[in-house]
């Protein structure tokens, strides 16, 4: 599977997603044109690799948003529920980090409040 | 206009505590552009990291609701244009964001906020997790969010006000106190 890389702009987020070592990165700030626009390429890319894993095969999702608007904040959990799924239904193994500046308590609420909702995913909240 | 007119407007707003003020086309590069120098300035005031991305945040919200509710078809000079004005006061910060809709527009704006300021810090966090859970069936840009997570970060009550323009038009105004 390619590995699927979207450069850091002003208003949308670095994307690093990598089938090699399974290891993936969303960072920086998220408030684009047109949020759907913007992620669909990236939903699209962990629906085709999510069944490709092998059971024993662990998957790493970092995620170190600085600030996301209020569209972005839903196609969050959006992913989320995605990779949740992933492990109630599918018994693949992944986790979420959610890394976030100790300054920035915005970011740490809204680490905790994805956290309550999701109750299959390992979700770690980690201070940078 | 006399130059006399211009700088007392400029003293009215200085004394109002405004900071920051915009009135015009509002698209992605101005909400880019503009948010650079806004937490330039907000950093000078040494106000920390956490309120500094509560006033962007609402900045941003405000001004995305203005390109994606601006009226289509009500008159077409007039597409997504709006005011945004950032103050300092006593023990914060205000956002004053406005922009005009329609009458269909006002109603289903004023029963959301009609009931977003009803609503206790608890019961709005509750709201804003059942309207971002899936299949919930918000328009497709986040729309109820935008205004709960306003509310959300609010130090109190948000304040609207429509005005009436003419018929079928109305100025509408929202002022978020951080």
């Amino acid at each position: 599977m390619k590995n699927l890389n979207i450069a850091r702009e002003k208003s949308s987020p670095e994307v690093s997603l990598n089938a090699d070592t399974g290891v993936h990165h969303i960072s920086g700030e998220s408030y684009p044109e047109n949020t759907k626009n913007f992620y669909l390429p990236v939903i699209e890319w962990i629906e085709e690799f999510i069944p490709q894993l092998k059971d024993d095969q662990e998957t790493v999702f970092n995620f170190e948003m600085i600030y996301f608007n209020s569209s972005s904040s839903k196609i969050l959990m959006d992913i989320f529920y995605l990779l949740d799924d992933a492990v109630a239904e599918d018994g693949k193994k992944v986790v979420i980090n959610w890394i976030y500046d100790e300054r920035n308590d915005s970011a740490e609420e809204y680490g905790e409040e994805f956290a309550e909702d999701l109750e299959n995913v390992t979700f770690n909240l980690i201070i940078k | 206009m006399v130059i006399n007119d211009i700088y007392s407007r400029k003293r009215s707003m200085d004394k109002d505590g405004i900071i920051f003020s915009y009135s015009g086309p509002v698209n992605q590069a101005v909400i880019e552009g503009f948010g650079n120098v806004l937490r330039e300035r907000l950093n000078r005031d040494n106000i920390g990291m956490g309120e500094s991305i509560k006033i962007f945040s609402i900045f941003v919200e405000q001004l995305q609701n203005v390109i994606y509710y601006s009226p289509k078809g009500l008159n077409s000079n007039e597409l997504n244009s709006g005011m945004i004005t950032i103050g300092k006061i006593e023990n914060g910060y205000f956002v004053l964001g406005s922009n005009e809709v329609n009458q269909d527009q006002k109603d289903r704006l004023e029963l959301k906020l009609k009931r977003i300021i009803s609503m206790s810090s608890d019961e709005l966090k509750k709201e804003y997790k059942n309207a971002r859970k899936r299949d919930s069936d918000e328009h497709s840009k986040g729309a109820g969010l935008g205004f709960l997570e306003m509310a959300r970060k609010s130090s109190k009550p948000l304040e609207y006000q429509f005005e009436k323009i003419s018929e079928n038009r109305y100025y509408f105004t929202i002022n978020i106190t951080i």
